[in-house]
Order: C-alpha cells, then structure tokens, then sequence
C-alpha cells in the first residue's frame, strides 16, 4: 500500500491477543525502524486485541515515533511513522 | 576344547562386562540428560519470567506457553526483540532529555531576556522564581536572599493589594488564565495576566505571572489618541475639503465636513463613494488629473467647475497628490471652493471693462466738452459781432445778407458745439418733469416721415407711467437717433421699428449688469425701447457704437449715437443694448423716474426784445475778444461798462466800485482766479452781489458749482443781445 509516495507496510495481527501482538509490533518496528525513522515507510498493524491499541502506540511513542489509532468496525488500526 | 571351553566363558564373561558397561553409560547418559532436560527447562522458565518481568515493564499480560512454547521462546527470541525495543527507547529518552535540557536553557534566556516580568508562584503564593525584569519592575534594590520563601503579595504588592483581594485567587479557583487590565503600581501601568500551570491530576500546582509595563504604551497610546484629535479638529475646521482615497481600489478613506460642504452633499453617501465611478470627476477632468497624480506621483493643481454628485455648480481649485502608505498608493485631494472668487473676479473684469469705457468716454467727453467750450467763446464772438452790426446797419444795407449767413452758419456751429456737448454729458439742459409717453406721441408724425416707407412703425405705451426730469429736446434728439439709425438697418427691406415704453423697479444687481452703467441708485425707473428687425449688429459694432466718430453710414458724422450716450449720461440714467446680426437690434434707455416737480425752466433759443438798461456792469472774462464784443453788447443795452480781465482785476475793480456796479458777468474758467474763486471773494465783499455766469458750459454743471451759493443767474455763450438784456433785467426785477 502506498499513501503519498510513502509505503505503508500491513500487518494483521487479528486473532492475537497481547503481549503476542506486541512482541511481532516490536519485531516489525525493531526490523524497519531505519525506513521508518526516515520516513520511507510507515507500518499499519491491525488488530482487535483491546489491549493491544494502548500497548502498541505507548511503547512505540517511547521508542519515538508517531502513533495514530483509528477503529475500523471491529477493528484497530495502528498506523506507526515518524516524528 | 577345554580351551575353548575357557575360551568360551571368558568371551562370555567379556561379553558380560560389556553390558555391564553400556549399561552403566546408558544410565549416565540418562542422567546427564535429565539433568540437562532439567537445565534446559529452567533456562526457558527463566527466560519467559524475564521476557514476562519486561512485558510487565510495557504493561501488558505475561506470555503464556501455549502462545509461545519453549522451543518457540528461543526461536522468536522475546528477550531479542523487547531489548532492542528498549535500547531504542533508551536511545529515544537520551534524544528527548538533549532536547528537553536545550529547551530548558531556550527557556531559561528567554525568562530572562523577556521585556516583561515573569514571576513563578506556587498555589500559596510563595514566590518559586523570577526573571530579572521582574526585579527591575519591582524589587531593583532588594537583595535576592531577603525574600526567598515569601509571596508575591509581600514582595510586589505590598500596600498596594486591592481591597477586595488578589485578582488572581480565581487562577486557583477556576483553573484557569486570568487577566489584570491597567493595574497601578505606584507610577507605572501593568497589564498582568497569570497562568496556571497543572499537575498530573489537573490541579493547580504552581502559577505564572506576567508583568506588562504599559506606561509607556499608555502614553503613546494617549499621545496617539490626542493626535487623532488634534487631525480630527483640523479635518472638522479646516476650510478647504481634504479627501482621501485608496489609490488601489478607489475606496474613499477620509473626508471632512468641508469636502461635503463644497459637494453640497452629505458625508454618510460620500463616504461610499469611489473616486473612479464618479460622473463629477469623469466629466470636469478631474479623474484624468488624479489617475497622472497616482501615475508619476506629481502634484497637481486643477481648477474646474463641476456638476457634483449633488447637483451642486461650484468652482474649485483642487491639489492632488500622492502619499504612500506600506507601499500602497494614496490619494490626497484638497478642494476649496472658489466660487465666490470667481464670480468677484467676474464681477472685478466687467467692472475693470466698464470702468475703462467709462474712463475712455470721460476722457473723450472732456475733450468734447473743451473743444465746445472754446467753440462757444469764439461762436459768441461772431454772434455778437454779427448781430450788434446788423443793428447798427440800416435796413438796405447789402451787407446785412451776408451778416444773416454768418449768423445762420454760426448758429449750425453752435449746434454742432451742443451735440459735442450733449456727448460730453455737458449739454445745456432745460430740465422739466417730462411724460415720456407724451414725448413719443408727439414725435409719431414726425418719425413715420422719417423712416424709410419700408419700415413699418408700432407704438407700445404702457398707460399711467410716472414722470421723469429730463431735457425734453435732448430726449427727443435720443429718440429721432435711435428711430433713425432703426430705419437705417432695416435698409430697402420691410421691417418693423417697434417703439415702447414701460416702468420697471431695478434692484443695483440689475443695473451692475447694464454694460453702459455708471454708479446708477436701486429704485424706479421708466423706460423708453426701440427695437427693429433689421440688420442687427457685431460684437465688435457693438463694443464701438457709442464711440465719437465711429459709423457705418457711408455720410454719417459717428456723432449721433456718442450723443445719445452723452444725454443718458446727462440724465443720469441708463442705455442697454440687444443685437444679433441679421436679426435686429433693441435700445432700452432707463431713466430715473419721479414725481417731483421741475427745477426750473430755460431756453438759449429765447427771443425777447431786448430792453434798455443803466448803472455799470462789470465784465470780466479772460478772453480779450468777449470783453470788447460784451462792452458793446451791454453799452448798446444803455449800460455802463467796467472790464475785468481775470478775477484778480476784477476784484479789485469791485473793491473800489462796489457801491456803482449793478452785476458782475463773470466767467467760469480765467487764470489766476478763476470764476468760482473770484464769486467768493466777491461775496466776501459783498454779501449782496449780484453775479451772472457766463460760461461755454452747460447750467447744470456751473449750477452744481454754486448750490447755496445764491448765483443770481447764468447766461450760456454763446448769447444774444436779447437774452443778455433779459437775464440782467430778472435779476433786478
């Protein structure tokens, strides 16, 4: 997917419960944290763990990048890019 | 065999140990398995209470080892990922404090460098920290030790808190940003406003204040205010409009009451108005002027008459010009209305005009009225001369012929020497209450004889008019001119002379517009009007008829319309003048009218019989032909003679013969003393005098001389015996 020449990389995390959804958000973040410090992409994981909207965007807000959550029908998604 | 036997069982008893042997091994490896299983499983059981005591960290739930066995546990390495998640937070937290340690010194030196006062105060009040303009404001002199830990009503309010408490107690109250206006601490103004600064639980922590000093602004702002007033006292009194407009959009900016007076408009629709849509400013140029002012930005004066938007005509001088304001384009237009100027300045040229006709007239009718002066000395001369030889020639005598001729072309140069006089307005003048109307009907016969069979003559006279004082023959000479010059323009054509009378009452506006207008009086006049509809005259014909000599009769003299000039003059009345070439021409004379009664009555054609006289008669005249002529005159009228031949003479000739002289014949103009002079001294040694001017001039004139001078009587040369006999004889009667 792209949005403004920036590529927006999915991830579906449905069915995962936290901390699981956490960890692969953390691995994903951790494994393109350089595209996504400098803006070439921006990572999009979708979930309808409850938990996982407040444990994701803390910790990736820590990590210091951006978070926008937005509830799609049943779903969240978590959009992560950076600052 | 045996030892085969021996073989045999110890090949088994090898075989035995063997087993035994990998038996034992196999119960070690076993062991050492378990333990390692053991080993292995306390490592994962220590590594997911690691991974857990981290996630715990993140706030979320313990992994669970059917979401991540302990094979899965290493090979998804939790540890890994939530070590690198955290070195990245850590790595995030450093970036974070560098800014936030640089924004606390950003922050710091702006505390400080800030031109307000910034004071920093818990929910007591106490004081927890201020800039070094707040100390300035407030506290220069104190040491900064003195007051740590006190409030900031102690340390800047002091006596100065308002009765009804700290305005800022609602701060804590209401959560929320307060605001002091215009507080007063000693000399200085103060806007304050104070924010509160919350804790994690949105409560009130600490506040902050900040001091605005606005005195100075407030002076400005007071200077600011009193200059507007001051522009604005200027605009509302200024007396010339001043307008401004949006160069740009042609928007009208400013105005005074002026501006509105001049327009003749009200200020509410000319604040409306856009320079550019106004038709006044398209039609007088004025829109052109401005649009090359806006241009090249050179000011420019114009005077225009306009027809405002209001329906006002007024004249106005207008300077344009061009101001800038943030490089926008400005129009400054000021207006003053100078109607009035140019209607005087008007006013001012006909006058300038009239004057200068008036001037050239005077000038000419002196001459005139000189040349007729002299005529009539030298005319009294051959008169005299003629009419004394006649007398004393017998009745068969050839020569009385001729002497008839010279007296007759002697009479046609005296005439001659009345128009001139007539033009000079110093004609002789029989003065009368005359009926204009009357004038005119006895005159019909005589004009329809005299204009051509072509022109056709009306009469249009208004009934019961009032009279007028005038000289009924020299009004009759105006009439006949003005009938006979009608004729003449009419020429071979049929026309119509239409004369008519009329009352009319002129206000002085009227008569300053009258182009023959000599400083007439307001009030009643009767008018007399000949219009034709013949050849009508030029502008430039009209500007020189009344000039001596001018005419556009092939044998005309150009004497007669300068003496109808004369007359009116004479009369102090009035003549104005209608023509278009080709279509006619109107004469309008305005004489005064009134019902007083005559002044007296006289008449140089007076043919008595002389009567005889006695007693002695002083003459004095300068002219030595005029004492010899008059000696003759008065001896052959029986009286005795003494001459005189200035008044300095003749003075002493009365001073020594006074008691004997019946009258004195005195002229008017003598060197050395002249008439006037000479009456006075006479009178001076006499009271009793009885003097008789002699003068070439008209009676009225000498008459104005002599008002309440009790002048026995006047004698205008030239005369005859009998009127001499007669005036000598009145005043002894």
């Amino acid at each position: 997917m792209k949005s403004n020449d920036v590529n927006i990389i999915e991830f579906n995390l449905c069915g995962q419960i936290c901390p699981s959804t956490l960890l692969v958000a953390l691995r994903e973040i951790n494994k393109n944290s350089a595209s996504l410090s400098n803006g070439e992409i921006k990572l999009l994981f979708k979930t309808d763990n409850r938990d996982s909207i407040n444990t994701i965007p803390e910790t990736s807000r820590n990590m210091g990048f951006r978070v926008e959550v937005e509830k799609r029908g049943a779903q969240y998604e978590i959009l992560v890019s950076n600052i | 065999m045996t030892e085969n036997l021996s073989g045999l069982s110890e090949g088994s008893a090898r075989a035995t140990c063997i087993e035994e042997e990998q038996a034992r091994q196999i119960e070690i490896l076993i062991k050492e398995n378990n333990e390692l299983r053991k080993k292995v499983e306390l490592k994962s059981i220590y590594i997911r209470s690691k991974v857990n005591q981290l996630l715990d960290m993140m706030g979320t739930l313990p992994l669970k080892t059917e979401e991540l066995d302990d094979d899965m546990l290493v090979e998804f390495d939790p540890l890994g990922i939530i070590s690198e998640s955290f070195k990245k937070v850590l790595a995030n937290l450093n970036s974070t404090n560098t800014k936030l340690h640089i924004a606390h010194k950003e922050i710091l030196a702006i505390f400080d460098a800030a031109d307000v006062g910034i004071l920093h105060i818990d929910k007591n009040k106490t004081v927890l920290s201020h800039n070094n303009k707040l100390k300035e404001l407030f506290f220069p002199e104190k040491d900064e030790g003195k007051f740590s830990n006190c409030t900031c009503s102690e340390l800047i309010c002091g006596n100065n808190l308002p009765a009804e408490g700290c305005s800022f107690n609602q701060i804590i109250e209401g959560k929320s940003k307060a605001r002091l206006r215009h507080w007063t601490h000693g000399d200085s103004i103060f806007d304050v406003i104070g924010t509160p600064l919350l804790d994690n639980d949105g409560q009130v922590d600490s506040i902050v204040l900040v001091y605005h000093n606005i005195t100075e602004l407030k002076k400005v702002e007071e200077d600011r205010r009193e200059n507007i007033q001051f522009i604005e006292e200027l605009l509302k009194n200024a007396p010339v409009g001043i307008r401004v407009f949006d160069g740009e959009s042609g928007r009208c900016l400013l105005l005074n009451h002026a501006t509105a007076e001049i327009a003749g408009g009200d200020p509410e629709t000319m604040w409306k108005q856009n320079f550019r849509n106004l038709e006044s400013w398209k039609n007088s140029g004025l829109l052109k002027g401005a649009e090359a002012v806006l241009a090249d930005g050179v000011t420019r004066i114009l005077e225009v008459e306009m027809l405002t938007s209001f329906g006002r005509q007024p004249s106005v001088e207008y300077i344009i010009s061009r101001f800038d304001v943030h490089k926008k384009p400005h129009l400054l237009v000021i207006g003053r209305d100078i109607t009035a100027e140019k209607q005087l300045e008007d006013k001012s040229r006909t006058i300038e005009a009239q004057m200068l006709h008036v001037q050239k007239l005077e000038s000419l009718g002196v001459l005139a009225g000189g040349i007729a002066h002299d005529f009539n000395n030298i005319l009294l001369a051959i008169l005299g001369n003629a009419e004394l030889a006649l007398m004393r020639l017998t009745t068969e005598s050839p020569a009385r012929k001729n002497l008839h001729q010279i007296e007759k072309a002697a009479q046609r140069a005296a005439d001659l020497a009345q128009q001139m006089l007539a033009y000079s307005g110093r004609g002789h003048f029989v003065i009368e209450e005359l009926d204009i109307n009357a004038i005119i009907r006895e005159m019909n016969q005589i004009l329809e004889v005299s204009v051509s069979k072509k022109a056709a003559m009306r009469l249009n006279l208004a009934d019961n008019l009032p009279f007028f004082q005038g000289d009924a023959t020299q009004i009759r000479q105006i009439i006949m001119n003005l009938v006979i010059n009608a004729s003449d323009a009419i020429g071979d054509e049929s026309g119509i002379i239409n004369v008519k009378t009329g009352f009319m009452n002129c206000d002085q506006a009227y008569l300053s517009k009258i182009w023959l207008y000599d400083s007439l009086e307001a009030g009643d006049y009767i008018f007399f009007e000949i219009s034709d509809s013949g050849c009508g005259m030029s502008h430039e014909t009209m500007a020189k008829i009344f000039d001596p000599f001018f005419t556009t009769k092939f044998t005309g003299r150009g004497l007669g319309m300068a003496a109808v000039l004369g007359i009116v003059r004479g009369h102090r009345a009035a003549i104005t003048l209608y023509s278009e070439p080709e279509k006619g021409s109107c004469f309008k004379v305005l004489l005064p009218a009134t019902s007083s009664t005559s002044l007296h009555s006289d008449s140089i054609t007076s043919m008595d019989k002389p009567t005889e006289g006695s007693g002695f008669i002083l003459l004095v005249d300068d002219e030595e032909i005029i004492l010899s002529l008059g000696r003759e005159m008065l001896e052959e009228l029986g009286y005795k003679v003494l001459t005189a031949k200035d008044g300095v003479e003749a003075v002493d000739i009365f001073t020594t013969s006074k008691e004997d002289i019946l009258c004195v014949i005195l002229d008017l103009t003598m060197p050395r003393l002249d008439g006037e002079q000479t009456y006075r001294e006479l009178q001076r040694l006499d009271p009793n005098v009885q003097v008789i001017i002699s003068s070439g001039f008209n009676e009225q004139e000498v008459s104005m001389k002599f008002v309440g001078k009790d002048l026995a009587s006047f004698i205008q040369k030239p005369y005859k015996l009998a009127e001499l006999s007669r005036k000598i004889s009145d005043i002894h009667r």
